[in-house]
């Protein structure tokens, strides 16, 4: 008996030690790794940002209730140009495309390393193949870099492109039927390639500076926006195109959206032009500024519970939020800071 | 307070200035006393920092390396380990820091040193002259610590892959650079944040070929200077200066190194020069005799590289040419024209000896652009011009800014003689042509026939604008701006020694020729020098000379009386009065006839 009791005191003591020891630390991974829809925000400039200056804080930053806090994660310093997470990974793996390479996070943002060498900078985007998380391409403004270990090699995939001219890489889709299948906007138009970035050939749009192209996950619709061009839709995955600018008056996009519940609703959004809405397939377009007191929109998200709720980051004036697909919009935080991508998880 | 600041500084301007301003001081200098004179500025530098009473890293070094107020000087560095900012600005004086002043540093602040690169995150930055500084001073971190894991690190990798990326960098840079020529080549300020991280390498690299190498770069990077170097002036063409260097070219970071390695250009107090005052780098002399010996003018003619482009051409690194006329009392120097730079590029000038500060003269398209910045940085190109302007950079967009690349301004130098044309692309930003005319002048006339003819001492400047212009009085200026839109001007440069009074200069200049009946037309200019050489330059179109079209394809890395190196061949090759040195970075030697090496 008294060993018995022994014995419980002993277990009480090390249940007592052990929650000590790691209820602060869940608390820590709480915070570094929100839990429910969370909005991150890559956050390249605040104001100014001069390298070697004493700089107002950037890099990735989140909020799980709307902007009612902002947390911080990773680098003060970063400039982190695009974002994916790799939520298969428990925690989720975290990527950034940094200007000073791959940022990568394990344990959901409280450590990370630079997964790439001296040769890569100025990452713009990062992107998982579907099928096999191993795959990952980057697109930057020399080339697309694949790895097929995590991140843990890199090589540098141009055959096909034309050095410069078309090596300024701005975003990569993954066919997800098909992940050799891989589709890149450029400086110079759409590329494809059918061998998973081993070559590329001219798929559209060439002559075009293709700031953003998405695709619309459950359709064959594909968004391409322009510098002063416009938008152009495919609806065949890339095989052909069609501009469509009908009342859309500002014409360099940076920003776009596809409506997961209504694959013919678009949001648009780039140089001092608000937000741009489309019913029809972007055949016509709405403008809309209410409430928005930046209009140099560089990202838009939106909420997969509810697709009337979006999210934009704009150029030096935060985020902001509506609530009805667009019509409206209310300041959600991050005061004056460059917002050059906006995900949710 | 002040005083006690400024004292140094004013006792060492007094030795310097005398020195400065000593007849002949570069010729017939014996070797051992041009290395005596050497060691005296030397000494003197190192012990302005041992004194200064400023606290930076720079200061740190040097009483950790002397062993002079070592316990402020321990208690400021770790006062500095607490917040490190920076970036690659902090990363290499705080590792040469700690290198420099290691014997003198307690375990317990080395163990708060090694720490500082777990916990501090530097970033990279998005220039040459930044990763240079940033692998250079991991690349020394990581040979320091060797043989820690990532979670050591800031950035997650190894002391072996921190030391491994460091190398690929330097490699490629040194490679690159002496194959296809420098990218931020010929810089006034950002020269010298290359030397200072070789330096550092070349003190402390533990791979003998890193250190080797290292100290070959700095002898390529003095060269490369020594060339274009008249008493202070890093003359000619840059890739990169200032609006307040550009006016002012011996007050540059440059002229700190003209200082300690040539003698003669006045003392400025800059960090950079002390961790090369500190090591035990010893120049060769033929480098000074490069950069002082002025006996005979000559031709040196480059090809460096434009800085990496992203967007907007079918070339990563096109070349830039460069020619550069050097005499004992002025140099004439220019690039192509067209943009070969962002935001901060000096196409050409007109430098001269003068103990004033503003003695240079030079012309200029105030160009800006989105589509400028966006050949070279990632960011949106409609939201990067008043990001640079938020920056530090706020003359970007100025109207009357005097450093910037144009496309609309090309050039054709021969020896003394340039002519600088511009096809101004209606709308743009801005419509008009600036000229700098420094109030240093002693003379300024505008003369009946068009030219204006300028005098500073012994040195003579002859300026015919191509259209109507007006003058407006500024601070250090008068300024010169001119509104057509197919512009130009000529200039030729002279010296007392060279043509006698200033009277026979002006006689000379209105006895050339100047043809522009083609200039309407399709911006075709012919010109007949004082020297008779026949120049015929059309805008976008060819430049001849005597009949012989110019070949810039030809130009090799380096050619000239003092520097030779063909374009990929990863040498170089100096030579004066019998001495050569030759530079072999492919098999890291170096093979001379110096007597005292």
């Amino acid at each position: 008996m008294m060993k018995n009791l022994h014995s419980l005191r002993v277990s009480n003591a090390a249940l007592v030690l052990f929650a000590l020891l790691i209820i602060p630390i869940a608390l820590q991974m709480a915070q570094a790794q929100p839990s429910g829809q969370t909005l991150y925000g890559c956050v390249i400039n605040n104001k100014t940002f001069v390298v070697g200056a004493d700089n107002p804080r950037t890099g990735l930053f989140y909020t799980s209730n709307d902007g009612k806090d902002w947390h911080h994660v990773g680098w003060t310093n970063g400039r982190p140009f695009g974002m994916t997470i790799d939520t298969s990974t428990h925690p989720s793996t975290i990527y950034l495309a940094e200007g000073n390479g791959v940022h990568k996070s394990f344990d959901g943002g409280k450590t990370w390393a630079i997964k790439t060498g001296w040769e890569i900078t100025e990452v713009q985007k990062i992107t998982i193949d579907p099928k096999n998380h191993d795959i990952l391409y980057i697109a930057t403004p020399y080339g697309v870099w694949r790895s097929t270990d995590a991140g843990g090699t890199w090589a540098r995939k141009t055959k096909g492109l034309k050095e410069v001219r078309d090596t300024f890489v701005t975003s990569i889709i993954i066919d997800q039927s098909n992940s050799s299948r891989v589709l890149i906007s450029t400086e110079n138009g759409v590329f494809e390639s059918t061998d998973a970035g081993e070559s590329w050939r001219a798929y559209g749009l060439q002559g075009k500076a293709v700031r953003r192209l998405i695709d619309g996950q459950t359709s064959s619709t594909l968004l391409a926006g322009t510098e002063e061009n416009g938008v152009f839709v495919s609806e065949d995955w890339g095989r052909t195109w069609q501009e469509r600018n009908g009342g859309l008056n500002h014409k360099t996009v940076y920003a776009l959206a596809i409506d997961p519940n209504d694959p013919s609703t678009f949001y648009a959004g780039g140089f001092k032009s608000g937000v741009y809405r489309s019913s029809d397939g972007g055949r016509t377009w709405k403008n809309s500024t209410k409430g928005l007191t930046n209009l140099d929109i560089h990202s838009i998200t939106i909420s997969p519970k509810d697709s009337k709720t979006l999210y934009v980051g704009t150029v030096g004036g935060g985020v902001f939020k509506s609530i009805d697909a667009g019509e409206s919009w209310t300041y959600i935080g991050l005061e004056s800071c460059l917002v050059w991508d906006l995900r949710i998880y | 307070m002040i005083k006690r600041k400024i004292l140094p500084y004013i006792l060492f301007s007094i030795v310097n200035l005398q020195m400065f301003f000593s007849p002949n001081l570069s010729f017939g200098v014996s070797a051992g006393s041009f290395r005596d004179a050497f060691q005296i500025r030397r000494d003197s530098l190192i012990h302005f920092y041992v004194n200064a009473r400023h606290v930076g890293l720079d200061e740190i070094a040097a009483k950790l390396r002397m062993g002079v107020n070592v316990d402020s000087a321990l208690a400021h560095l770790s006062h500095l380990m607490d917040n490190p900012r920076g970036d690659m600005f902090w990363m290499y004086p705080f590792i040469g820091a700690y290198l420099y002043g290691q014997d003198n540093i307690p375990d317990s602040l080395k163990q708060k040193a090694r720490n500082v690169w777990r916990t501090y995150t530097p970033y990279r930055g998005d220039t040459e002259n930044h990763w240079t500084m940033y692998y250079t001073s991991l690349y020394l971190a990581a040979q320091t610590w060797p043989g820690e894991d990532g979670s050591q690190w800031y950035n997650g990798k190894s002391s072996e892959e921190n030391l491994k990326d460091g190398e690929g960098w330097l490699t490629f840079w040194m490679k690159t650079t002496t194959t296809i020529g420098q990218g931020e080549f010929d810089s006034p300020g950002y020269g010298a944040v290359y030397l200072a991280p070789m330096f550092l390498l070349h003190e402390f690299a533990k791979d003998p070929v890193m250190k080797k190498k290292a100290g070959m770069m700095i002898d390529y990077l003095l060269a490369d200077f020594a060339v274009e170097y008249l008493k202070g002036n890093f003359c000619g063409g840059h890739s990169r200066d200032y609006p307040e260097t550009v006016v002012s070219p011996t007050t540059t970071a440059m002229t700190a190194f003209g200082y300690l390695f040539f003698g003669d250009a006045p003392f400025i107090p800059r960090g950079e020069t002390l961790f090369a005052a500190m090591s035990s780098y010893k120049l060769p002399e033929i480098i000074y005799r490069i950069a002082t010996d002025r006996s005979q003018p000559y031709v040196d003619t480059e090809t460096k590289r434009v800085r990496s482009k992203m967007r907007h051409d079918t070339v990563k690194n096109p070349p830039v040419y460069k020619c550069t006329y050097m005499t004992a009392d002025y140099a004439l120097g220019s690039l192509q024209g067209g943009i070969l730079q962002p935001i901060q590029q000096h196409t050409w000038d007109v430098t001269w000896v003068s103990k004033k500060v503003h003695n240079t003269l030079f012309s200029i398209h105030p160009y800006y652009s989105g589509y400028e910045l966006g050949m070279f940085f990632p960011e949106e190109e409609k939201l990067m011009v008043d990001a640079v302007i938020a920056s530090n950079k706020p003359s970007y967009n100025t109207e009357d800014k005097w450093v910037g690349s144009s496309p609309y301004e090309q050039t054709f130098q021969d020896h003394n003689a340039i002519i600088v044309l511009y096809s101004i692309k209606p709308g743009s930003n801005y419509e008009h042509v600036d000229g700098f005319f420094t109030k240093d002048f002693d003379e300024r006339i505008v003369d009946g026939s068009g030219w204006i003819f300028c005098r500073e001492g012994n040195v003579y400047i002859a300026y015919y604008p191509l259209r109507p212009y007006e003058w407006s009085e500024e601070g250090i200026d008068f300024r010169l701006r001119s509104h057509d839109l197919k512009n130009g001007c000529i200039v030729e440069v002279s010296s007392r020694h060279e043509t006698g009074s200033f009277d026979e200069f002006k006689s000379a200049i209105l006895k050339t020729k100047i043809d522009y009946r083609k200039f309407d037309k399709d911006l075709t200019l012919r010109y007949t020098t004082r020297s008779g050489d026949k120049m015929q330059f059309t805008f976008g179109g060819k430049r001849i000379l005597n009949g012989k079209p110019v070949d810039f394809k030809s130009y090799k890395l380096f050619s000239g009386p003092y520097l030779q190196a063909e374009v990929g061949s990863e040498m170089l090759k100096m030579a004066y009065k019998g001495q050569y040195r030759v530079l072999d970075f492919k098999n890291a030697t170096v093979e001379t006839n110096a007597k005292d090496e």
